[in-house]
């Protein structure tokens, strides 16, 4: 009575392993055109400042890989902190925001047919050398502008930001993203521009 | 102009919510005469009506103009639910006195840490009666951020009430009133006020699971009464509104084990808002039906559940661009803001069925979601949702062996009519399925063997191209875990795991960084307990991984494939020497290094060229000793140095040391038995040096020191 079972788990078992070994792939990805000569240049994320630099990379490009290729992988944790005016315009938006929430927004920013401009470090900003595991940027202004290509509006977004990057495996993550305040705009320094807790606010709350 | 302009609640609002409370106060009694039975409808049914998914697809999308003063149709019924639960629980007789318990409990304290200063003090006072209960919470906390100037000021109070069994009905009175100042200068010197005041207060009346006939009845009924006065960046953003909802279950048992449910809900709102320099009336209704049929028989269990919501709101808003951002550049102060009407209706399907026979059990559930939301100004126009869910769940053991398969299959697609287009952009999919194995077998020993194996694809695809960003991502992962408890105080454990990550971008503008990752890890630990005062804990980790561009040979691709590989050895020695005292010291050797493929020979043999050699090697030390009873000295210091050899055109190295050294003390006293008075203090104080330590990390105090005093 207790060997039939046994053979039949036995042999489910030994089927499933050797299918799933052998074969590697359940599911098949599709087949992707050749690249044109566009071509996304991505830097190794040996560094914080090269993993900073590809988030700008990949805003500039629409790309999401260059951006979940840049914060911390899955299994570890991702934080974002907004300012007070994100934090109050989107209530609760933000209390639960992690790794998925973040690449859920970036997606469905680069899917709503936009063009953006950025930098996302100021010419002032000199970033600490990197030493241990993990590393803390303070103070960096990032600036991007978001068009609509359906409507043609432009949003600009200028903020300070205090940035931890943490090393995992091999390389530099984003592990923390908190912004401080909005800056003001440079070409009318008393208007206060609006942080990326308010596009996070707007496309995470879709 | 803008804190003072915060008024007071209009004497209109205040009467519109006296009568409100009157009309719920009168149908609560009414169902008072009622005869309440016990339930027999499975008791995860009540739940079970109301998906957690159709949360979503009803509450309206919070944003400043918007409010989140309506909630969602099913987190209010789930709540009337869950507080009927809550409240029955309660029911417990009680005799004596009316008042039967009056206590303050006043708490003051400070924090500091490497971020901000706060001041905080908090008074809870409670009062039990023989029947019903009161609490209230006021609070205030200052905060003064170091690393900006900041500074924010929160003030607060809430209060519930509970009838008990005084009524034939749950009745329940909350309130709260919330104020926050919070002021931040940016570095240009503009200094923003962020001001808000809110206050609410919720009647509740509910009775749960009570009998007419063959039919189990649910019934409550809420009145909510809510006023902002907020200001930001110079807008104002005020409403003042009340609402009424009210919903009512039922439940049938047609046969032993399966029972039918259904489920109606309605909640209007009404007030008026202000934003910017407009004003206007608001308003929203609300309403929801359910429908499910529960079962438990024989070998399985499960559910089919129907709901249907949808609601309605007018409000004032920012005008919004076709992504829901605000768009007022260039706008007239008239023109910025707008009367908005927002429309949402939804479906929720959902089906569940668990089988158990012995040793084996299989869980199915589907289910599908759909919404339409429509606005009447705002560019984003209208939007319609679809989700299918299907997760499939198989496990089984036979003699020592357990072992399951798991399936999840999702499929969701949006579509968006912007405003004032004549057609749809064409719908943006997502596709996910995920397949898992776990298979767990006791081996030769006491060793645990544990094998994992996950494979899950996830793809973008946007109808008609209107974007650049069609996508699969394929990972693979497998893993393989032993552990062994050893006789005596050992134990040992081996992890191989193995990860591969596709990312493909479809499009030829995107697909050159098209790219597989090849991760392998070796991680063999033990902890040794050498006696009962020494602990010896080592690991070795060795991870490596492979990165080959897809599209690297062709010429406009300029990507390098690559190879990282790093080793850690960690140990650790955990010492007390006395029943005081304990010992951590750490030691992490950790070197990695970085490669760049050059070439692959015919026979397919690659060749790397290192790239970067680090070295990091950090020691930790850390002490703990009790000094007396509640109070614990404590201190850790740790120094890391950090070699790193580039190597190119001309090789350079760089050295670089960092380190930390703090220093505290912990202590909780507490004196007095009738009414005590309760100190809690932990205090550090903390020195660091290094490249990535500033102004405000190098030196800094950690402290939350709080007295509380009970009466």
């Amino acid at each position: 009575m207790t060997g039939s079972p046994r053979t039949v788990f036995r042999i489910l078992s030994a089927t499933v392993l050797t299918a799933v070994m052998l074969s590697g792939c359940l599911f098949e990805p599709r087949t992707p055109a050749a690249p044109s000569t566009v071509s996304v240049q991505y830097l190794p994320k040996t560094s914080p400042s090269n993993s900073w630099a590809n988030l700008e990379k990949s805003l500039t490009n629409t790309h999401a890989f260059g951006w979940e290729d840049n914060i911390t992988p899955e299994g570890e944790t991702f934080t974002y902190i907004p300012d007070t005016a994100a934090d109050e315009q989107f209530p609760g938006v933000f209390a639960s925001w992690d790794r998925a929430k973040e690449i859920s927004f970036i997606n469905k920013l680069y899917d709503s047919e936009v063009t953006i401009t950025a930098k996302l470090r100021n010419d002032e900003f000199i970033p600490p050398d990197p030493t241990g595991t993990e590393v803390i940027w303070e103070g960096v202004v990032y600036d991007l502008t978001v068009t609509s290509n359906s409507d043609g509006s432009a949003t600009r977004y200028r903020a300070r930001a205090i940035i931890t990057f943490r090393l995992v495996g091999n390389f530099w993550y984003i592990a923390k993203w908190e912004d401080q305040f909005g800056e003001g705009n440079p070409d009318n320094p008393e208007q206060i521009l609006p942080t990326m807790g308010v596009l996070r606010g707007t496309f995470g709350s879709k | 102009m803008t804190a003072d302009r915060i008024r007071k609640t209009e004497p209109a609002f205040a009467v519109r919510g006296v009568v409100l409370c009157l009309l719920v106060a009168g149908a609560g009694l009414a169902w008072a005469a009622v005869a309440s039975a016990q339930a027999t409808v499975p008791s995860d049914s009540t739940a079970a009506a109301v998906p957690a998914d159709s949360t979503a697809a009803a509450t309206p999308d919070t944003t400043a103009g918007g409010s989140a003063s309506l909630s969602g149709l099913a987190a209010a019924a789930q709540a009337a639910d869950s507080d009927a639960v809550a409240g029955q629980a309660a029911a417990v007789v009680a005799t004596g006195p009316f008042l039967q318990d009056f206590k303050n409990q006043p708490k003051a304290g400070v924090k500091a840490d490497v971020r901000q200063y706060s001041y905080y003090g908090e008074d809870v006072t409670t009062l039990n009666f023989r029947e019903g209960n009161f609490s209230s919470t006021a609070k205030w906390s200052w905060e003064d951020y170091r690393k900006q100037e900041k500074t924010t000021e929160k003030r607060s109070d809430k209060f519930t009430y509970g009838a008990g069994q005084m009524l034939p009905f749950i009745l329940n009175i909350n309130g709260s009133w919330d104020w926050s100042n919070d002021l931040t200068t940016n570095t240009a010197g503009f200094t923003n006020q962020s001001k808000r005041e809110t206050k609410s207060g919720t009647v509740s009346a509910s009775r749960s699971k009570f009998r007419t006939g063959a039919l189990i009845n649910s019934l409550k009924a809420d009145i909510q009464l809510n006023d902002q006065k907020s200001v930001n960046q110079n807008q104002r953003n005020n409403f003042n509104e009340a609402s009424l909802s009210g919903g009512y279950q039922a439940g049938l048992e047609i046969t032993p084990g399966v029972s039918l449910a259904g489920r109606i809900y309605g909640k209007t709102t009404s007030g008026d808002r202000l934003l910017g320099n407009a004003s206007s009336p608001s308003s929203a209704s609300a309403d929801s039906a359910g429908f499910g049929i529960y079962y438990d028989r024989g070998l399985g269990t499960g559910r089919f559940a129907v709901t249907r919501s949808n609601f309605d709101r007018q409000y004032l808003d920012f005008k919004k661009n076709s992504n829901g951002l605000i768009d007022t550049l260039g706008l007239a102060d008239e023109d910025k803001v707008v009367q908005e009407l927002e429309t949402k209706d939804a479906v929720s399907t959902e089906f569940e069925n668990t089988f158990k026979l012995r040793r084996t059990q299989l869980k199915v559930k589907l289910a599908r979601d759909t919404n339409e939301q429509d606005y009447r100004i705002s560019g984003i126009g209208l939007k319609k949702r679809q989700q299918d869910r299907m997760d499939l769940n198989w496990s089984f053991g036979v003699g020592r062996d357990s072992l399951s398969f798991s399936y999840k299959y999702l499929w969701k697609w949006d579509d968006q009519r912007i405003k004032g287009a004549t057609a749809f952009r064409g719908r943006q999919y997502n596709k996910s399925r995920d397949f898992d194995m776990t298979w767990l077998r006791p081996l030769i020993g006491s060793t645990l063997m544990t094998f994992k194996y996950h494979e899950g694809l996830s793809q973008d695809i946007a109808q008609n191209v209107y974007n650049q960003n069609d996508k699969d991502r394929l990972l693979t992962d497998v893993s393989l875990r032993l552990d062994r408890d050893w006789p005596g105080e050992f134990k040992t454990a081996l992890i191989f795991s193995y990860k591969q990550a596709q990312d493909i971008s479809i499009r030829e503008s995107r697909s050159s960084n098209n790219n597989i990752k090849d991760s392998y890890e070796i991680s063999p630990t033990y902890l040794y307990h050498v006696a009962p005062w020494l602990t010896w804990d080592q690991s070795y980790q060795v991870f490596i991984q492979y990165t080959d561009y897809t599209f690297s040979e062709l010429e406009s691709v300029n990507r390098d494939d690559n190879y990282n590989k790093r080793g850690n050895l960690s140990t650790k020695v955990t010492i007390k020497p006395t029943s005081r005292l304990d010992v951590v010291v750490q030691h992490d050797y950790n070197k990695r290094f970085n490669a760049t493929r050059v070439t692959t020979d015919a026979s397919g043999r690659s060749f790397y060229h290192k790239d970067q050699n680090q070295t990091i090697s950090k020691i930790d030390l850390s002490l703990t000793f009790r000094v007396a009873s509640g109070v614990t000295l404590q201190g850790a210091t740790y120094q890391t140095e950090d070699t790193k050899n580039i190597f190119g055109v001309r090789d350079r190295t760089t050295i670089t040391r960092s380190g930390q050294v703090w220093v505290g003390a912990k202590v909780n006293r507490k004196w007095g038995r009738t009414n005590p008075l309760e100190l809690s203090a932990l205090v550090k104080k903390y020195n660091a040096y290094g490249p990535a330590v500033n102004e405000t990390s190098a030196d800094y105090w950690e402290a939350d020191v709080w007295l509380k005093w009970e009466f």
